[in-house]
């Protein structure tokens, strides 16, 4: 349970990276997943990054999650 | 006054105190309020009033300020009763240590907002308290106006009515939300008068308006519901989706129908003049959609929202403050 | 004959009656809500402890969520309102950020939830010590759902079918915890995301597996769900974390169910250094049979009259994600 959204990587930084969608920007801490590239997507929780999603899975990540990322 | 300067608490009397008051009425542009009396006179039929005080943290956000939500959130509660705004009062409480320059650009933003009306204010007050006894600054401020055509009241809503919004919901909210969790936006406030309104609604079957401030569409709703003892219906699917108020709704776990708008309206409008409304809401430059309908006579009138899916849900009045959620 | 299968999550409670698929699948499958959902679940006897923490000059963090619960004397907010320093936050970090600007003597953070938000306390406790940080404890209110699912198959009256498992917390602990269940207790588990057309295929799933006789674990959100879920927060949890039987409210104490803070950091377990008060006195309402699914929320002599959202008496309506605040707001049509 508990919200969690799919977001794109913009720009990785040494322990946080800076996380976008529709216009809307903020940091997130990165601990918890590994080998994080600008342009990844990560599925965020409560101000960190729970899961790296591959880019390959995007597609398939929109429709699970009903929209555009 | 220097700018760089901070009000202390001797500006609350004496010669220090008149010093504020040059510098406000100065930035304020005010040719109406007198240093000398203790009120002022004034002679024009005046039929509307209503007063607000806005307390919002933060002061400068994205789109505007308190100062110009000071103005416009009081002429738009006289425009939502079908009245023109003329006049206003201002009243200041301000927590010492305030920087004078904040004042500056807070007043400006008001004598802009006032401009745009072609507004005045008559009178206000100034007060200064010592730190801790206000969050920085509360502005109160009350406003006249005079009914032009049909008075527009809520014992004037009907079953059948429809239910139109001028634009999207909840950019305040949204946007004074993301500004507290350090979220970069790319859209800002609805923050504006709405004195347009007035000239678009003029002449159309339209019963009531109201602008869904504290608590948005959901809550307003609730209360006119209440009010006018009818169930509110509205479709989900005609509600329009601003992508950027709604990440941030998602992001933060809340109900955007719940958050802020300040420059939007609801109007509750017969069904034989939606369309003359809509054509002369888009001339103004709004963006109205049409979302539900006014419901029957109920004992127990409630919001009902009816979803994508086709199931229902009943969105009920807030109780407490919107808060984020992350279960 | 229909199926009876429990969603678990607090989340899926909620989208599961605002998508109005409770309904549509009611010939097939009956829809149960479960436990989870972490604020219903938190215990009278921890809200006890929370006032008195607050009572004692504590600053109390907490999620929004769990400031509306009423606890045997009020609700937290109402503490807050009546001088009590207890603020809300997004993100467990935001702690350090405000004790920084706005520092205080002693502090608590109130972990609340899953396996979602375990590793995120984590991280919150590494940088406690990593930064030294004084003054700062916590009160672990976090609670493991595989546990809990357990307790309820191993009870002989239970008449569940089938799970639809939590998506966000698998996304942490992956597919092996529910698979070692199925195999145990000859169940089937679908692992499901939140968006409608991912439920019904979740949904679909489960009444394939149902009609015939399918057991075991199928993953419906995956790639977000990987088999192993998330080994590097799974670790994190680890390193600060040991389970214990936590009390969950409405079900008592259930075997390994909790995450409290190890023995080698009770320097910043509030439970260990504050005194604190519990009490044991019995709920309100039925909201523990509610929980467990054998009381449907319009079967409670309080639903809809006494226990409205607005004046909540149980934490099932308190919830936006309780099993009783979703039957209120979506089943209204019912009376």
């Amino acid at each position: 349970m508990c919200l969690a959204l799919p977001l794109r990587v913009v720009r990785v930084g040494e322990s946080k990276a800076l996380v976008e969608r529709a216009g809307v920007r903020f940091q997130v801490d990165t601990r918890l997943v590994t080998e994080l590239s600008d342009g990844d997507y990560v599925l965020v929780h409560a101000g960190f990054a729970i899961q790296k999603i591959e880019r390959q899975d995007v597609e398939e990540i929109e429709k699970l999650i009903g929209q555009d990322l | 006054m220097q700018t760089s300067s901070y009000i202390t608490i001797h500006h609350g009397s004496g010669k220090r105190q008149i010093e504020l008051l040059r510098f406000i009425h100065e930035q304020l542009g005010s040719k109406d309020i007198s240093m000398d009396n203790d009120g002022t006179f004034f002679c024009e039929a005046v039929d509307t009033i209503t007063t607000d005080s806005f307390t919002i943290s933060p002061i400068f956000f994205p789109g505007g300020d308190i100062g110009k939500l000071a103005i416009a959130g009081s002429i738009n509660d006289v425009v939502m009763m079908g009245a023109k705004p003329l006049f206003l009062t201002l009243s200041l409480v301000i927590e010492e240590g305030f920087p004078l320059h904040d004042l500056a650009r807070i007043l400006n933003s008001a004598r802009n907002e006032l401009k745009a009306n072609s507004a005045r204010i008559l009178c206000g007050d100034t007060k200064v308290v010592s730190r801790g006894e206000v969050d920085r600054i509360i502005i109160n401020t009350a406003c006249l106006g005079r009914t032009e055509g049909t008075r527009l009241a809520v014992d004037r809503i009907e079953t059948g009515d429809r239910i139109i919004i001028t634009g999207p919901l909840g950019l305040h909210g949204a946007s004074v939300m993301a500004v507290r969790n350090n979220f970069e936006i790319d859209f800002v406030s609805d923050c504006k008068s709405l004195g347009p309104l007035l000239e678009a609604t003029r002449g159309l079957g339209v019963h009531a308006m109201r602008d869904p401030t504290r608590g948005g569409l959901g809550q307003v709703l609730n209360e006119l519901a209440q009010s006018s003892g009818r169930e509110m219906i509205i479709e989900e699917e005609l509600i329009p989706r601003h992508s950027g108020v709604a990440t941030v709704a998602e992001i933060l776990g809340v109900d955007q129908l719940y958050l802020a708008c300040e420059g939007t309206a609801v109007i509750f409008c017969k069904k034989a003049d939606t369309d003359s409304l809509f054509m002369k809401l888009r001339s103004q430059g709004y963006s109205p959609s049409e979302i539900g309908i006014v419901g029957p006579v109920s004992s127990r009138p409630l919001l009902i929202i009816r979803t994508k899916s086709g199931a229902e849900r009943v969105m009920p009045m807030l109780t407490e403050e919107l808060t984020p959620r992350i279960c | 004959m229909s199926f009876q299968v429990m969603e678990v999550c607090g989340t899926h409670t909620h989208v599961l009656m605002k998508l109005g698929l409770k309904k549509l699948y009611s010939g097939t499958i009956d829809l149960i809500s479960g436990p989870g959902c972490p604020v219903c679940v938190t215990s009278q006897s921890d809200l006890d402890v929370l006032f008195s923490l607050c009572l004692q000059g504590v600053r109390l963090y907490s999620f929004g969520d769990l400031l509306k619960v009423p606890g045997h004397k009020g609700t937290l907010r109402e503490l807050r309102a009546q001088g009590g320093d207890v603020r809300e936050i997004y993100s467990p970090l935001n702690v350090l950020e405000d004790l920084e600007e706005n520092p205080t003597e002693n502090a608590c953070f109130v972990a609340i939830g899953f396996e979602t938000t375990a590793p995120l306390v984590a991280s919150l406790v590494e940088e406690i010590e990593k930064k030294s940080v004084s003054g700062l404890y916590i009160y672990s209110l976090l609670k493991l759902i595989p546990p809990a699912m357990e307790v309820l198959l191993s009870d002989d009256t239970c008449m569940i079918d089938g799970f639809i498992c939590p998506g966000h917390v698998s996304v942490i602990i992956g597919e092996k915890p529910y698979e070692s269940l199925a195999q145990r207790f000859d169940k089937s588990f679908v692992i499901a995301g939140f968006e409608e057309s991912v439920l019904r295929d979740a949904l679909d799933i489960i009444v394939d597996m149902l009609r015939t006789g399918r057991k075991g674990v199928e993953n419906a959100y995956s790639p977000l769900v990987q088999p192993d879920g998330n080994p590097v927060a799974q670790k994190k949890i680890r390193d600060y974390f040991e389970v214990f039987d936590a009390d969950w409210r409405g079900l008592g104490h259930l075997p390994n169910s909790g995450l409290r803070l190890k023995k080698s950091l009770a320097h910043i377990d509030a439970e260990q250094v504050f005194t604190v008060e519990r009490s044991n006195s019995p709920d309100l309402c039925p909201c523990g049979e509610v929980l467990t699914g054998r009381t449907r929320p319009f079967e409670c002599s309080y639903f809809g009259i006494d226990c409205v959202p607005e004046t909540p008496i149980g934490p099932c309506m308190v919830s936006s994600e309780g099993a009783c605040h979703a039957e209120f707001l979506y089943g209204h049509r019912r009376d």
